[in-house]
């Protein structure tokens, strides 16, 4: 019979104390997981998701970097 | 439901009853000319009908008129056809029969239209009626504007109007369903806007990015700069250049100002063209003599024609010019200066300024490398007018020059919270502009401790509350407004000493993710793109390590509140020109021309005994991993590999994970759901449990972890 429900580390990382007294639902070693959960939306422990392109095109038309970016409304 | 919309359906009260108009010939068309009341989409229609005989089918053409006047004929194009079987009209009594057209039509309201009718098999014992006035009735005459019946006899080739007085004012009788046309609400529309490699793009349809070509060279993106919005257009802060991106104004050329006895049009002044009669609102000029572009926003659809002579509606000024070229319709892209370009009553731009924001309809901009601790405050809805020390409260405004005085600290941000106050983020300390500087506003220091790294690192949350990369680390101002207070040292307080940022190769950058209600704060090299990133959830108050592809990593970012909610995202500008969003499905990070496998892990300890003095034995392991049963509605976990690690202590147990120490079990953890009991037996002080997934296309989330563990003898 299980008799241990394991604490997952819903959240996140700590490194400010010992880790025998890692501050409750926290951990000393995590990367790239999310406390909630994709399309579902539940507080649960996921991997993060991925970067995705939001527009296909590539501002400056070759790899350099993007210094600003901005929303404007303008007047139909 | 169709709904009644206009009709002439009863002769109640009228001199004369219904008449029947026959038509017993191919080439007998009938029409009913009405304009409707109210807009609306015409999806069927109603005559009163009967038969004679076996005559083939009717078709009923809607089609448009000449004209809203009683002569109006029909126009010969349908615009939308509908059928009337033979079989639904009655020989022995008149009756409403109903007629589906193919589509929904959307009339205009006032305008007017036509409905021909016209049948084959038409004979002189295969005929129908048609039931109408029979002329001069009133009342009871449709109410609508110029209502009558058209007639033709060869076929629709030429038109008779029955619309005169007597017993040449005829109507047919006609019934019109529908209906109505859905409000738009929308009157406007968000843009997304980007700037890198000396380049300015915008979002010229949704979704997709163009370059703005005029831009091309003319911005420095390897030096500081910042953008901000006002007006319908972005302003452009970028050391000694200044610029702005307008997407509202049209623009008109002439080389005529400042000529004779030319005026150059004030601001706001309404101007005509006298060839086209088109009208704008005068928005901008950019020179006071010789040629000079003026921007304006057009008034009504009427555009100017390259024949205009342009003056100003108020004739009492001398505002009169030819334009050399047609209008260029908007964007349009220009320096900024004062308005006509005329300091001595616009006054002067700072030389030179990378921070620029809007605060109360000014815009503001600051940081001048000789002036750091200057900020300068355009007048109030006025870009272009930077005359300080009017009387005028909209006035022009500076540190110099107003009560609220100068800082005595370099400005790095400008962080306005609408038209309440302002927040200034200096190098080593942070104050508040409360009100107008230019009428009775003050200026407090909020704390002397922190500064502000950088103009982009910081961000507000959906609750208002301002958050950014200080001197000690991180802050968040609840409402914008209360103490610093920092928030990171409890979990992460040698973040400062591990990061070690230094604003010649790094940039720090805060963005809110409006979706997750959570904070990305990113420090970012700018030589390679190189990253480390903590997710900061607002919910759980916790961080959570991240990190990208040096393709992925962040330069700005932003909230996008796209009209279209497939492309409403906080959105992150990369290293290498890709405008990059979290995407739920996505189980890689896009690093243009491939993907890139997420690496993520976790590592928990758990102390096996109750005595510190004894160990621990877990017997059994039972892993629950995300998606329920395979398929289905949750989405699935794919596979995790998982460590179990052994130690006397806590620390050595994480340590050895860390490390990559070698583990003590490995199982692999496949699919969805609960996974079948593990029952090796590991006995230890302190077990550590690590998760680890670092395979492309693969994605995971865990629901629970339990096991059976009793206490056993010493360590």
């Amino acid at each position: 019979m299980a008799n241990r429900i394991i604490q997952l580390p819903i959240k996140g990382y700590s490194e400010g104390f010992p880790v025998g007294n890692q501050p409750p639902l926290t951990t000393g070693y995590i990367n790239n997981v999310f406390p909630r959960g994709a399309l579902e939306g539940k507080i649960k422990l996921t991997q993060r998701p991925g970067f995705d392109k939001a527009f296909s095109q590539q501002i400056g038309g070759s790899a350099c970097p993007i210094v600003a970016m901005i929303q404007m409304t303008v007047l139909d | 439901m169709a709904v009644l919309y206009d009709a002439y359906n009863s002769t109640a009260g009228g001199v004369n009853p219904w008449a029947a108009y026959k038509f017993d010939d191919n080439n007998e068309w009938y029409a009913m000319v009405w304009n409707p009341d109210n807009a609306y989409n015409i999806s069927s229609v109603k005559f009163l009908l009967k038969k004679t005989g076996d005559p083939g089918d009717i078709t009923v053409a809607l089609q448009a008129t000449s004209a809203v006047v009683k002569d109006a004929l029909p126009k010969g194009v349908d615009l939308v056809t509908g059928e009337i079987s033979s079989g639904q009209v009655s020989t022995a009594n008149y009756a409403w029969v109903s007629c589906d057209f193919s589509s929904a039509y959307a009339l205009a309201a006032s305008s007017s239209y036509s409905l021909v009718v016209k049948a084959t098999g038409l004979g002189a014992a295969n005929y129908y009626n048609w039931c109408g006035d029979t002329g001069g009735i009133t009342p009871g005459e449709p109410s609508m504007t110029a209502a009558h019946m058209a007639y033709s006899n060869d076929g629709g080739s030429n038109w008779t109007a029955y619309n005169s007085v007597g017993p040449d004012d005829i109507d047919m009788s006609f019934e019109t369903y529908g209906a109505g046309i859905a409000p738009t609400d929308k009157k406007y529309s968000k843009k997304w806007f980007a700037l890198g490699n000396e380049e300015l793009w915008y979002e010229s349809t949704a979704g997709t990015m163009a370059e703005i070509s005029d831009a091309r060279g003319t911005i420095s993106t390897a030096n500081p700069l910042t953008i901000a919005e006002a007006f319908q257009k972005i302003f452009i802060a970028n050391q000694s250049i200044l610029k702005v991106f307008d997407s509202a104004t049209i623009r008109l050329v002439t080389d005529e100002l400042g000529t004779g006895s030319v005026s150059v049009p004030a601001r706001k002044a309404i101007l005509s063209g006298d060839t086209s009669g088109a009208g704008m609102v005068c928005d901008f000029v950019d020179a006071a003599t010789g040629s000079a572009y003026v921007y304006g926003y057009q008034i009504g659809s009427t555009a100017f024609v390259s024949d205009d002579t342009v003056v100003d509606v108020d004739s009492t000024t001398s505002v009169s010019f030819s334009l050399i070229t047609a209008p260029t319709d908007p964007p349009h892209y220009y320096n900024w200066t004062p308005y006509a370009n005329d300091t001595t009553t616009y006054g002067s731009m700072p030389s030179s300024a990378y921070i620029v924001a809007r605060y109360r309809g000014r815009v503001v901009l600051a940081g001048h490398p000789n002036y750091p601790h200057q900020w300068y405050m355009s007048k109030i809805g006025n870009p272009w007018d930077w005359i300080y020390g009017s009387t005028d409260p909209l006035t022009a405004v500076a540190g110099n020059n107003a009560d609220a005085g100068e800082l005595g600290d370099i400005i790095r941000a400008l962080i306005p919270y609408g038209d309440d106050f302002l927040v200034f983020g200096c190098a080593h300390s942070i104050h508040l502009l409360d009100g107008d500087p230019a009428f009775s506003g003050t200026i407090d220091e909020i704390d002397s401790n922190t500064g502000i790294f950088s103009p982009w690192s910081w961000c507000k949350d959906g609750d208002g509350n301002l958050y950014f990369y200080g001197s000690n680390g991180l802050y968040k101002m609840s409402g914008g407004r209360s103490k610093p207070v920092n928030f990171n040292k409890a979990h992460l307080p040698l973040l400062c000493e591990k990061w070690a940022v230094n604003p010649s190769t790094h940039r720090v950058v805060l963005v809110f993710d409006i979706q997750r209600n959570a904070i990305l704060i990113s420090k970012t090299t700018l030589a390679t793109g190189a990253n480390e990133a903590y997710w900061y959830s607002i919910e759980t108050e916790g961080f959570y390590p991240c990190s990208f592809p040096d393709e992925c990593g962040v330069f700005c970012g932003n909230c996008y509140n796209a009209d279209n909610p497939d492309y409403r995202a906080s959105l992150y500008g990369s290293a290498t020109g890709y405008i990059n969003k979290f995407l739920d499905t996505a189980k890689n990070d896009d690093i243009g021309a491939s993907d890139s496998a997420i690496s993520s892990y976790v590592a928990m300890v758990e102390h096996l005994s109750d005595d510190e003095d004894n160990e621990g034995k877990a017997t059994s392991a039972t892993f629950v991993l995300a998606g329920g049963a395979s398929g289905g509605d949750f989405r699935d976990s794919d596979n995790l590999i998982c460590e179990f690690h052994i130690a006397d202590d806590a620390e050595t147990c994480l340590e050895d994970m860390r490390d990559g120490a070698t583990a003590f079990l490995t199982i692999a953890l496949v699919s969805a759901g609960r996974k079948p009991r593990i029952r090796t037996k590991i006995r230890g002080a302190y077990l550590g449990i690590k998760l680890i997934n670092d395979v492309v296309d693969e994605t995971w989330g865990i629901n629970g972890i339990f096991m059976d563990v009793k206490s056993v003898g010493k360590i």
